[in-house]
Order: structure tokens, then C-alpha cells, then sequence
């Protein structure tokens, strides 16, 4: 994998995302002035709105990272607290240069680490925020780039075995239905990380 | 000059009329309609709200009392005289409740200390069958030593949920005893008067929270 290639597109989602955050929070503000808006909870609906039209904006913006394959990159999970059967989550950064369209379909972790995988979306019901299995797979078209997040889509990994602590890795299978078993190692982190999404860059 | 004063009058009426418009159908109960009459606060709470949808008048949060995580019961208001940031989640949640903590952390870590040391940011357990004093602990600490983890009996969790109207749906466990429960994004800000400032919406950034917080802290320190 080309560390610099990496690199830049990181950089450039970072433009990309603030530049795109700013100019949603600008019209936002701008038509919660102008309009009534819907009834309901419009502060977190409109919030989580943009964010999600950034984030999709942002996602497209950075298709450009070049390579072979299926790139499968920037791969971590939340440290644990070492309670029992305790959930975590994995998060990608997903690049197709195959070719062809493909849908990531399942992600594999080793006995030793949890009992179960499922890839995730979070759909907001009422003021909920609530998980999904996603039907039939996260689609990743060819030359686009897929983002697992926090507060996005993610792997959950259910009953983790021992605790995982910042710092360690441990190694994960990202099936996908054409390109098919792309083996990455994951980087535990701290349990705290907001991902870029959020501000979160001086962390 | 006059126009410029015209079109600030105006930004803070259009601010005053989106806030009650975002507020009106809380439903933590921010009933109250915005006085224009009062329009002399605005000044102050303009500034406010980067968060989420600001409560005016703020209503008194409701008060309740739970379990901490040596035991001990802990009441909302012990925590007067400072400001509490609460959020309803669960130690099984992977994502949504570590990234909601995580950006308190984050804001805390950016705010000067003696802003810092008066904000409390306190989870209160949806699912206290899984979520035992010692379990909140454990998983508080992996945040912020500060954080505070309350939970309890299911009976005692229901009755504050259903104090502050909030509603949660617990899945039923599976083969391997997983199990979700469906809980709000949102957290809210309590200043420290008590009262219900902020219903902080789900994703807020880092620099929104920072400002909204540091705002209220020195507010009470005037």
C-alpha cells in the first residue's frame, strides 16, 4: 500500500469536509432564519442532515486516492473497557480501483478476538438514533471510495473476548462479494476517537 | 449605521423565532413560548445554541436520583452551582455512545481548566440489567476518570426515562445473548441554576460543544 497516496487523500478529505461543513452550517443558518421549518426536532434533524450531505459530498471528493484493487485502509476499533461481553466497532476507509463495482458483504475477526461481526448503518427513527444491519451488504462502486465512521457505517463486533487495549492490532477479513478477502490489521485505539468527522483533528 | 443596528434587531428576532420554532416541539418539555418582551436576554443567548436547539424559558430539569458507580446514590442536583452535560446510553453500544463521550472528552480537553472542572458529563445507563455500577465505571474511566456513570435498578431506570419523556426500546437477547437498545441521540446541557439550557443534537461537533459549554460555565461565574 503507497503510504503518500494515504496521506493526500487524507489531507484532501480534511479540506474537502470542512470546506463542505462550513458552507452546510452557512445555509443552514441561513433558512432556519427564512423559514419556519418543519415541526419536530428540527435542531438535531437539520444537524444530522447536513453532516450526512457533507459526509457524502466529502466521500465523493476523495475518490481520487490512487492504487490497485480493493484498498481497504486507515482500519481501527475503540479501545475496550474489559467488561464482559462488551461491544466494539471497526472503521475503513474503502478504495475500488477494480474495475467493477463491488459490495463489502461481511468482515471477519479471529474466536480470540469477538464472537460476531456485522456490518451497520444508523438510521435516525423519531429522536433515536437507531442500528441496522445493512441488507445485502455496504455497496462500493468502482473508483469510489466507502467510509466506515463514527456515527456512520461501522462494523459492531459483538461479545469481545479480552479487553483490547490502544495500541494493539489484531488481524480482520473484509469480504467483499467480487473482489473477494482482503486481509487488513486493525489499530485499537482510544475508546474516545471521533473519527475526522467531528472536529476531531487535534485528537 | 442605524441600517446595520436595524439588521442586527432583525438577525436576533429571526434567531429568537427559530429557537422557539426548534424548541417548541421538545420533548423534555420546553414548552414555553419566546416573549419578545424578554428580547434583552438575547444578547446573551444569541451566542448560544451552536450545540442544538436552545429552551427558552429553560425549564427546571427534572430532578431524579440513581446509583453511581461505588454504589452510592447520586442526584442530579448535587450537582448545583455546576453544569451538567447528561446523556441516556449503554456500555454495548458501540458507536453511537463512545462518539457522543468522545466529543465531550474532546471539548473538555479543550476548555481551560476552570471552565473544565465545572461541566459533569454524566451517562445514565437505558439497559441497567447489563450496565452494573461496577460495569459504568470501567467504561466512564475509559473516557474521562470525570465521567460519571449512574445506573440502577430497571424499575428506578424506567421511572427517570419516563420523567423526562424519553423513550427506549430493549431488543431481546439473541444466541450469544447480544442485544441493542434503541435510545436517544441527543444529550442535553443543565446549567447551574438546574435548568434545561440545550438539547445538544446527535453528530455536534467538538467546537460547537466548546463554545456552548465554556458560554454557560461563565455565565454562573459572573
Amino acid at each position: 500500500m503507497t503510504l503518500t497516496n494515504q496521506t493526500t487523500s487524507k489531507i484532501w478529505r480534511r479540506f474537502a469536509l470542512v470546506g463542505v461543513l462550513g458552507i452546510a452550517l452557512l445555509s443552514l443558518i441561513a433558512c432556519s432564519d427564512s423559514d419556519g421549518d418543519d415541526s419536530g426536532d428540527t435542531g438535531g434533524d437539520a444537524t444530522q442532515a447536513a453532516t450526512e450531505a457533507a459526509t457524502g459530498e466529502a466521500t465523493e471528493t476523495m475518490a481520487m486516492a490512487e492504487g490497485d484493487g480493493m484498498q481497504v485502509m486507515d482500519v481501527w476499533a475503540r479501545a475496550t473497557a474489559g467488561n464482559a461481553g462488551e461491544n466494539t466497532a471497526i472503521y475503513a476507509h474503502i478504495t475500488n480501483n477494480t474495475g467493477e463495482d463491488d459490495v463489502l458483504t461481511a468482515v471477519q475477526v479471529g474466536e480470540d478476538i469477538a464472537a460476531r461481526t456485522e456490518v451497520h448503518e444508523m438510521v435516525q427513527q423519531g429522536s433515536n438514533m437507531v442500528m441496522q444491519q445493512l441488507e445485502g451488504g455496504l455497496p462500493v462502486a468502482n473508483g469510489e471510495e466507502a467510509t466506515l465512521e463514527p456515527g456512520g457505517y461501522h462494523v459492531m463486533v459483538m461479545n469481545v473476548a479480552n479487553q483490547l487495549e490502544v495500541g494493539q492490532t489484531f488481524p480482520a477479513t473484509f469480504i467483499f462479494e467480487k473482489a473477494g478477502e482482503v486481509q487488513v490489521q486493525v489499530e485499537v485505539r482510544d475508546a474516545a476517537s471521533t473519527g475526522n468527522s467531528m472536529n476531531g483533528m487535534g485528537h | 449605521m442605524s441600517s446595520m443596528r436595524l439588521r442586527l434587531v432583525l438577525a436576533a428576532l429571526a434567531l429568537v423565532a427559530s429557537v422557539a420554532v426548534a424548541c417548541s416541539n421538545d420533548d423534555a418539555g420546553a414548552e414555553g413560548t419566546t416573549d419578545p418582551s424578554t428580547s434583552g436576554g438575547v444578547t446573551v443567548s444569541s451566542e448560544l445554541g451552536a450545540s442544538g436547539a436552545l429552551f427558552q424559558p429553560p425549564p427546571p430539569a427534572a430532578d431524579f436520583t440513581l446509583t453511581g458507580e461505588d454504589g452510592q446514590p447520586v442526584s442530579l442536583s448535587d450537582f448545583r452551582g455546576e453544569v451538567v452535560a447528561l446523556y441516556f446510553g449503554y456500555t454495548h453500544c458501540p458507536d453511537v455512545c463512545p462518539l457522543t463521550l468522545g466529543t465531550y472528552k474532546a471539548a473538555l480537553d479543550r476548555l481551560p481548566p476552570d471552565v473544565s472542572d465545572k461541566v459533569n458529563v454524566i451517562m445514565v445507563s437505558v439497559d441497567p440489567e447489563r450496565d452494573t455500577p461496577e460495569v459504568m465505571g470501567r467504561y466512564m474511566d475509559l473516557f474521562n476518570p470525570r465521567f460519571i456513570g449512574l445506573s440502577g435498578s430497571v424499575d428506578d431506570v424506567d421511572a427517570v426515562l419516563a420523567s423526562w419523556d424519553i423513550q427506549v426500546t430493549r431488543g431481546t437477547p439473541d444466541d450469544i445473548g447480544a442485544y441493542e437498545v434503541d435510545h436517544p441521540a441527543a444529550s442535553w446541557i443543565i446549567d447551574q441554576e438546574g435548568r434545561l439550557r440545550i438539547k445538544v443534537a446527535h453528530m455536534t461537533g467538538t467546537d460547537a460543544l466548546v463554545s456552548d459549554l465554556k458560554s454557560i460555565v461563565e455565565e454562573g461565574t459572573k
